[in-house]
């Protein structure tokens, strides 16, 4: 049997995460809504009994589920991330069920990701930056506690994520800067740049122009 | 003494068997025999024929170990399994008359050169082999000797190495890839959660 202090330290791991995730969407509405709700209603009040009956891994793999299903966003999953592996825990069920959250984070970060849009080949590489990080993190942990089907799994999503974002951002065009020399309605710029006056929106909301008749010299477009 | 006839079919080792008293005097009459005989298939690769000698497979764990100072238990981490790896050595040789098959032909230059000419053709192919059953494979290297006092006979040493997957297969949708990726990180994650929390609960069990 596991002593208590283990099981309640790594009960209140589980309910944090519960917690976050139910703080994730503010549109929780619906079937889904619900799902989620009762989902992690259910984790924080039997937390203890999955614990020891050891059912916890599937009911934490549910509340992310069905964290995403609800609409919960790349920033979100990222965010609970950080906060639990800042999270101290010194029991080894505690280590455990810490370690998995972050995992299903990941695995949630990367749905999340093989399912956005991406415009510019800057937004990309904006994020593979950040995946990166959180998925080396995660690595380093799996590698030094010897999880070796988390590290393997772990490296095969990462690649998968990786390739997913090469592959989406090489038809991308790319973000540049553009000068004019005078200040000049967005429909001009547009013509010059495209030689089509239809984008001129696409440049107002990138450069977050007040009034489109009179756009600042410098600003961003995509390169086509 | 008459030298005792050799059998081929299966019912004529079985009537070889019986006729002996059921006392098998060489291994051909044994019983045990039958079994494996009715799995034998003729070897090729790529379609080529060949009479086979030896075969061997080989393979295992790819492992490193870890030793660590002022330690006695070493660590073998487990890095996946060895690529698999044939060695075979084939022979084709000429028989007195012509037959329907190709390698029972008074000359045997054709085999020969077919056989070449498949171990030398780009891109892996299926070999076959008596008892180790079709594998898809490359050939790394072979080797045919002919010997002057050994007329019409020529040997193949031949090295084969599992072709295996290429590692882009089945992630050209990226998407896909990512999905099947992140399925079997959670299963992974789970059942590392069981089994941690099983160990933990029997370790402190009085």
């Amino acid at each position: 049997m596991i002593p208590a202090f283990e099981v309640s330290e790594a009960a209140k791991i589980a309910r944090l995460s519960a917690d976050m995730l139910l703080a994730t969407s503010n549109n929780q509405i619906g079937r889904a809504g619900s799902d989620l709700r009762r989902a992690c209603g259910d984790v924080k009040v039997h937390a203890e009994s999955y614990i020891v009956a050891n059912v916890i891994g599937p009911k934490l793999s549910n509340c992310f589920n069905q964290a995403r299903i609800t609409g919960a966003t790349l920033d979100e999953f990222n965010r609970i991330r950080a906060t639990l592996v800042a999270e101290s825990a010194v029991a080894l069920v505690a280590v455990l069920i810490k370690q998995a959250c972050v995992a299903f984070s990941l695995q949630q970060m990367s749905v999340v990701l093989a399912g956005m849009t991406f415009t510019s080949r800057q937004d990309v590489d904006f994020v593979r930056g950040e995946v990166n990080v959180a998925f080396d993190e995660a690595e380093e942990v799996a590698a030094d506690e010897m999880a070796l089907t988390v590290y393997r799994a772990l490296i095969s999503l990462h690649a998968a994520v990786t390739f997913h974002l090469y592959q989406t951002a090489r038809p991308l065009p790319q973000m540049l800067d553009f000068r004019f020399a005078a200040i000049r309605p967005t429909l001009i710029q547009s013509y010059r740049l495209y030689a089509d006056a239809g984008r001129a929106d696409e440049l107002r909301e990138e450069n977050k122009v007040v009034h489109p008749a009179f756009a600042p010299r410098t600003g961003r477009a995509l390169s086509f | 003494m008459a030298s005792p006839t050799i059998p081929f079919s299966d019912q004529e080792i079985a009537q070889q068997a019986a006729g002996s008293g059921g006392r098998a005097t060489t291994i051909l009459e044994l019983q045990s025999g039958i079994a494996w005989r009715s799995s034998l298939r003729r070897a090729n690769f790529r379609g080529a024929r060949f009479h086979v000698d030896t075969g061997v497979r080989e393979s295992g764990r790819r492992v490193v170990n870890h030793e660590f100072p002022k330690r006695n238990v070493p660590y073998a981490e487990d890095m996946g399994r060895r690529a698999r790896e044939f060695t075979v050595r084939g022979y084709i040789i000429a028989y007195p008359r012509d037959g329907s098959d190709v390698l029972q032909q008074k000359n045997y230059i054709p085999a020969r050169d077919s056989l070449i000419l498949a171990l030398e053709t780009d891109g892996p192919a299926s070999l076959q082999l008596p008892l180790l059953g079709v594998l898809n494979v490359m050939c790394t290297r072979y080797r045919v000797t002919e010997e002057d006092k050994f007329g019409g006979y020529c040997v193949f040493d031949m090295t084969f190495t599992e072709y295996g997957q290429a590692p882009a297969t089945g992630t050209r949708d990226s998407p896909a890839g990512v999905y099947y990726a992140a399925n079997n990180l959670e299963s992974a994650t789970t059942n590392a959660v069981e089994t941690g929390i099983k160990k933990e609960s029997e370790a402190v069990t009085p």
